[in-house]
């Protein structure tokens, strides 16, 4: 199995349909390689032969079997830093720390807080579903090649939100290959605390009405809660300012997706856990397949 | 309607909650889509009655009505109190209207993790009440609170006047309980690292009806402060509102006025349009008391003249000043207002803002719920009046708006405010009003601005919409909103209602615009 690590031209394109054509690879077999695009059209073009010849694709960097996988690391330019709205708009195979060294060059600031690997591409994370509160529209490819835009408008309220089926969606709606993400201006004031009573700490203080730019509770059994903040109240400060954690994930499962409005974060979904009358996977299978009727993403490949 | 499906009704809510009287059938054929009013002008009060107007008490009843509906082939309207402006309930295939307010318990309000569930059909402000009364606020308070309800914020992605500080109606649901169409239960969250809310808020009915939904409370506010500023141009307030923003201050309120919206905050009027007619017909009577009908027809009068003539109207709009009104509010803890109000007073006056008090933001307050549940009296002088609410980022919003008052004035007067500003942009408010003497003429006029409304907005990378919805009004326009991300909301449709009788019609456009 090969690594095809350059520029998808024609010839390279008419040898995967040829490949997708001939038996015994027709069908829902594939050349097991992998290719790494540098442009949204690479993407495109890739999708569509498969799609018409009925090939898999996955994302991912290693080869599977009976699968072309798509690796999106050379899609890695930030296409924009917008100041003014304080918005980046960066391609799937940014890491979010290059993501964020971008920013701060115009004085901005990604909250890494949000990704679990900030060394690892940005379309990996989104197709995990992290970072959803930085979303701010995605660029994708849906199974046919077809590149679209999800609208760039804040909290607009046309129709449902697509990009449900597209942050998180582990590659199978559609293949994400650009987002435009949150940025917010940087605090130097701002330092992290460690606060003594973990949970139940940071349930007062979010009834508190004080504002902060980022929480998080340290993994140990949610012993402490880790605090950003510019204007921490004195008697919430228990003790020494401990060093900026660099990994590591909350314990909170949805805690990423409780960022308020205008930054600072609410913490009210942090304790919530729904209940189901019935599993909510099968609606999302039912979706995918009418979606992708052919089965042409194969999702993240490992 | 087949007599087979009228029984089963029947059976499934009771006799009593069958209605197909004729005052049931105009009631239920509109909701406060401006166009509605338009037929009613040509003579036609109930373009697109339903067959059937039922009233569901349990979530058990909805699912039994999904069945029948769906058993029969008839269409299925979800209806909250009719307060939508984009068609979205209208019946124009016919078949059964679901008006669920019998639905309205507050379930549970949870202390410890500040939520509070209730079911779909309770009014705004009875919701409010409620959370008021134990201490609590959901902070959403759309101008419709007073006749809209908790299912219809959901379903048509609702921004209340607050939403700076507390988010739109997506920022607080945290799980949606969802009779999908052909009967299921589903009730949206995380357990399985699949949340589904984000598909069904929004989705207007048309992908299943809502019963009941779980939102994020806060605590009552201690203190509230408003107050206002006026800046020399659009520009400077523009520039003032994203400082505040993107600062990191949360006011609760922050809404700047356009020149033109400017000059009529200063009555008291329940409704800018009916502040222009009124305007004008004073000019006539000043100084002397007109009997009731004449002033009524004076008001008629002078409503025709000003709206018939918009773009001098428009012209004149422009003569008066350039200043723009900015109204900020902060509420929660009285510690923390009064050191956000310090430290936006010396952000806001440093960027030329000069301070008017709190008289602009104590008048906006006392009057914050009068537009929605008044239709505008506008009307009776044979006129339209509408508004639009679009979205675009810091980079594009100013853009916006100059392009859609360039498409509008020659054809509409024009206004418009600047309300729920986020750090990465915000919403525009316009306000449109026309008049004809032509009921017909009056609708290709209307159809007209909206069409260059449109068109000005996409074209300048905006949304066509930021807190309606999109109805029947603003379908058309999905297409070149999503692009070809039109067809996962399609996917989803196909695979959820396949039988497409959920609200047929709205939302998304005919198959083949796409194509």
């Amino acid at each position: 199995m090969a690594t095809r690590d350059y520029t998808l031209d024609q010839p390279v394109l008419d040898t995967l349909e040829q490949a997708l054509r001939e038996p015994p690879l027709s069908g829902r077999a594939a050349p097991s390689s992998v290719f790494r695009p540098s442009t949204h059209d690479e993407v495109s073009a890739v999708l569509s032969a498969a799609d018409r010849f009925g090939g898999r694709v996955g994302v991912g960097t290693s080869p599977v079997e009976g699968v072309i996988v798509l690796d999106l690391t050379g899609l890695a330019a930030i296409r924009e830093v917008d100041g003014t709205s304080q918005l980046v708009t960066a391609g799937a195979g940014c890491t979010p720390r290059a993501i964020a060294a971008s920013a701060s060059a115009s004085g901005l600031e990604l909250d890494l807080g949000y990704f679990a690997e900030p060394d690892a591409p940005l379309g990996d994370a989104l197709a995990r579903g992290e970072a959803a509160p930085l979303v701010f529209s995605v660029r994708a490819a849906l199974p046919d090649g077809a590149v679209f835009e999800t609208p760039r408008a804040p909290r607009r309220a046309s129709g449902p939100a697509p990009e449900a089926l597209l942050v998180g969606g582990d590659h199978r709606a559609g293949i994400v290959v650009e987002a435009t993400l949150r940025l917010r201006e940087v605090d130097p004031s701002a330092r992290w605390v460690s606060l003594p009573g973990g949970a139940g700490r940071l349930r007062l203080l979010a009834r508190s009405g004080v504002r902060w730019r980022s929480a998080a509770l340290t993994a140990e059994g949610e012993a402490r809660a880790l605090l950003a903040a510019s204007d921490v109240p004195a008697d919430a400060v228990a003790s020494e300012a401990p060093a900026l954690p660099t990994r590591g994930r909350p314990v909170f499962r949805r805690w990423s997706t409780l960022t308020a409005p205008a930054g600072p974060l609410d913490l009210h979904g942090g304790w919530v856990r729904g209940g189901h009358a019935g599993p909510a996977a099968p609606w999302l299978e039912k979706a995918r397949a009418a979606i992708d009727p052919r089965r042409t993403l194969a999702g993240g490949a490992p | 309607m087949a007599s087979p499906l009228l029984i089963e009704l029947e059976r499934i809510v009771g006799k009593e909650y069958v209605r197909r009287g004729e005052a049931e059938r105009i009631a239920y054929s509109a909701d406060m889509w401006p166009r509605n009013q338009l037929w009613k002008l040509q003579g036609d009060p109930a373009r697109h009655p339903p067959d059937a107007v039922v009233h569901p008490g349990t979530e058990a009843e909805i699912v039994a009505l999904h069945a029948a509906a769906l058993k029969h082939s008839v269409p299925l309207i979800p209806y909250g109190a009719g307060s939508g402006v984009c068609g979205g309930t209208v019946p124009i295939r016919g078949g059964v209207v679901m008006d669920v307010r019998r639905l309205r318990r507050l379930i549970a309000v949870d202390d410890h993790d500040l939520l509070v569930t209730a079911e779909a059909g309770i009014i705004g402000m009875h919701l409010e009440e409620e959370l008021d009364a134990r201490g609590y606020t959901l902070g959403h308070f759309p101008s419709s609170i007073l006749c809209s309800t908790l299912g219809g914020w959901i379903a048509a992605r609702s921004g209340g006047q607050y939403s700076s500080k507390y988010g739109k109606i997506e920022d607080m649901v945290v799980r949606v309980r969802v009779v999908m169409p052909g009967g299921e239960i589903l009730e949206t969250g995380c357990e399985d690292g699949v949340d589904l809310a984000p598909l069904l808020i929004g989705s207007e009915g048309t992908l299943g009806t809502i019963t009941s939904a779980t939102l994020r409370i806060h605590p009552k506010p201690e203190a509230k402060a408003f107050r206002g500023y006026r800046f020399q141009s659009l520009d400077s307030g523009l520039r003032a509102v994203r400082a505040l923003l993107q600062g990191g201050l949360q006011p609760c309120l922050v809404r700047l006025y356009d020149p033109f919206d400017t000059v009529l905050h200063r009555s008291d009027k329940d409704h800018d349009l009916d502040v222009v007619a009124e305007a004008v017909s004073e000019g006539g009577r000043q100084g002397r008391q007109t009997p009731g009908r004449f002033a009524a027809a004076a008001k008629r009068l002078g409503t025709a003249l000003a709206l018939g003539n918009a773009s001098w109207v428009n012209r004149i709009g422009a003569a008066l000043g350039q200043s723009c009104l900015l109204v900020v509010g902060f509420e929660g803890p009285r510690s923390v207002v009064d050191a956000d109000m310090r430290a936006a007073q010396a952000l806001l006056t440093g960027l030329g803002g000069a301070d008017g008090g709190e008289g602009p933001g104590l008048r906006w307050f006392e009057h914050r719920y009068h537009v929605s549940f008044k239709q505008s009296g506008v009307y009776d002088a044979g006129a339209f009046v509408d508004t639009l609410e679009v979205a675009a980022t810091w980079s594009r919003l100013a853009a916006v708006y100059r392009a859609v008052r360039e498409a509008v004035s020659p054809h509409a007067l024009i206004m418009a405010h600047f309300s729920h500003s986020y750090r990465e942009g915000g919403s525009i408010y316009f306000t449109f009003a026309a008049h004809r003497r032509d009921p017909k003429a009056l609708e290709r006029l209307y159809d007209r601005v909206l069409h260059d409304t449109f068109a000005a907005v996409l074209r300048e990378g905006g949304s066509v919409s930021h807190h309606h919805g999109v109805g029947l009004g603003k379908r058309e326009q999905m297409a070149r909103e999503h692009g070809a991300g039109l067809r996962l909301l399609y996917g989803v449709k196909d695979a959820w209602d396949p039988q497409a009788f959920m609200n047929p019609g709205k939302v998304l456009p005919d198959r083949a615009v796409t194509k």
